[in-house]
């Protein structure tokens, strides 16, 4: 490891104010390019199963919004104020051991979204070159692979270069991803004004509010999904309020922008992927450039993914020390093998797991919201952070925080009863609340009573 | 308490941010502004807006 900036970039190390350059700007570049992949396109369709698109519109971005709040509250503050990511920020609350299971959370979820964001990009290369002409239909098993294996290869190279490589791309993805972007939602919207206005839901319980508060739940959802992107990124700043404004308008805003796309074009052309109704609308052409767009937006996603993933995983002891390039390729070989062996076995199954996962982001944020605000007075003990073993200040009981554990179940349990993440049947008082909000009440409440009865009590987790 | 063997500079970095005039500053007035405007009031105003059909 060098001692330089770049050395300490791909470290799990804090970084000092003086590591940390990026602007707003920058950030706000990074943070969208991050957000902007294609499952903003699934994100509209979901939504568009039970709402219209003034509605849906309202309740998807409403949703959104409040997720990324409650993400910017639990990571942005310790992140920017200690230089450390979305894992290491965990540590307080989950002890010196506990916080593994925010690692496995982070790997699990970015792994598992990777893949599917990689499986997507290879059918669209296999799309493209079709239409091109380049390939046949039949070989698109074979394309979709080399495609797969490809990007793999291009995401090592670039993210060699640390948060400096993700960041140049970024720049370089930005322009194309915000500019297609917006001509897509253009055109659909202009030119299928009347199909969307006539357009009714296909999934509509027969309940507006239920539907409405579905679409608010699936914004609050997705956008909590981004607990383990954040930090890593966030962290490259130099201050709360440098990254405030990026978080919420950066990473926020363009999900429920792009899912916009999305949500439209399942109302009128009942089908979601740009790349299919792109050739209905504009033929071959617009076609090839929905592909492309795809294309790069989830490459960038998947930049950022793996990247957050290597700076997570250097929290784990033992692998703090590896080579920046083994790390990454801890990050990418499963990626690697879930698209080269079963990319569709993957596809077909992996979604109902990354529902359960997401299931946790919710209590998570909670706790690290009452505990950094209400519980530490907006301080942690950062050297609390980085040492294990017993007597350390956050080693609780064996290294784990009973408060943590008990409101993330509390947490996950509430969950489960207002609605199953899978078949999304649900319990009173979903429709008037939704699942995630609840869910997030229970976790940090059930949290701070623990910590006030016991943990304190007993002198443990350092609190002031 | 005790390092426990860290990094150098691992302890090095930590000792810099444990003196708070080096640690990032934490959210501001504005920065609350905005962080409640665009995630509860804002989202308000969407939803009441989206329900009038």
């Amino acid at each position: 490891m060098s001692n330089g900036t770049q050395g300490v970039e791909q470290s799990g190390w804090p970084l000092t104010t003086h590591d940390r350059h990026w602007t707003q700007w920058q950030l706000f570049v990074v943070l969208l390019v991050a957000a902007s992949a294609t499952w903003c396109y699934v994100i509209g369709e979901y939504v568009g199963y039970y709402l219209n698109l003034k509605m849906g519109f309202a309740a998807m971005t409403a949703g959104a919004m409040i997720g990324m709040l409650l993400v910017a509250l639990a990571v942005v503050p310790v992140a920017t104020r200690y230089g450390v990511d979305s894992i290491a920020a965990a540590t307080p609350q989950f002890g010196s051991r506990g916080w593994i299971f925010t690692v496995f959370l982070q790997y699990a979820s970015i792994v598992g979204w990777n893949s599917l964001l990689l499986i997507f990009f290879g059918k669209s290369v296999a799309q493209l070159l079709t239409i091109l002409g380049v390939t046949t239909a039949d070989s698109a098993g074979i394309v979709v692979r080399l495609s797969t294996a490809l990007a793999c290869v291009a995401v090592f190279l670039v993210l060699l270069r640390g948060a400096t490589g993700l960041e140049r791309v970024a720049k370089v993805l930005f322009f194309f991803i915000v500019g297609i972007g917006a001509w897509m939602a253009w055109l659909l919207l202009t030119q299928q004004a009347d199909a969307i206005a006539a357009a009714k839901p296909a999934y509509a319980s027969g309940s507006l509010q239920w539907d409405y508060v579905t679409g608010v739940e699936i914004g609050i959802v997705s956008l909590l999904s981004w607990w383990p992107y954040i930090g890593a990124m966030v962290r490259e700043s130099p201050n709360a309020h440098t990254a405030t404004l990026p978080a919420m308008l950066g990473m926020g805003l363009p999900v429920p922008l792009l899912s916009l796309v999305g949500l439209a074009a399942i109302l009128a052309l009942e089908v979601s992927d740009p790349s299919a109704w792109m050739v209905q609308l504009g033929g071959t052409t617009y076609g090839i450039i929905a592909l492309m767009f795809v294309i790069a937006a989830n490459l960038g996603t998947t930049f950022a993914g793996v990247y957050a993933t290597g700076i997570g995983l250097r929290q784990v002891p033992g692998l703090s020390k590896l080579p920046w390039s083994v790390i990454i390729l801890m990050g990418l070989v499963p990626v690697f093998a879930v698209g080269m062996f079963i990319p569709d076995l993957f596809f077909s199954n992996f979604g109902t797991f990354l529902a359960f996962i997401g299931v946790f982001f919710a209590p998570l944020c909670a706790i690290q919201i009452v505990d950094y605000f209400f519980l530490r007075g907006q301080r942690i003990n950062i050297r609390g952070v980085y040492e294990r073993g017993e007597g350390s200040p956050y080693y609780y009981w064996g290294g784990f925080n009973p408060a943590a554990i008990i409101g993330m179940a509390a947490g996950f349990g509430t969950y489960l009863y207002l609605l199953n993440p899978v078949s999304y049947a649900s319990h009173t008082p979903y429709e008037y609340v939704t699942a995630s909000l609840p869910t997030a009440l229970v976790g940090g409440l059930v949290y701070l009573v623990v910590t006030l009865l016991v943990v304190k009590p007993a002198g443990k987790g350092d609190y002031p | 308490m005790a390092s426990q063997g860290l990094d150098p500079q691992l302890e090095r970095r930590i000792a810099e941010l444990e003196n708070e005039a080096n640690q990032g500053a934490g959210f501001t007035p504005i920065d609350w502004f905005w962080l409640i405007s665009l995630g509860v009031v804002g989202p308000a105003l969407l939803l009441y807006w989206g329900w009038q059909s």
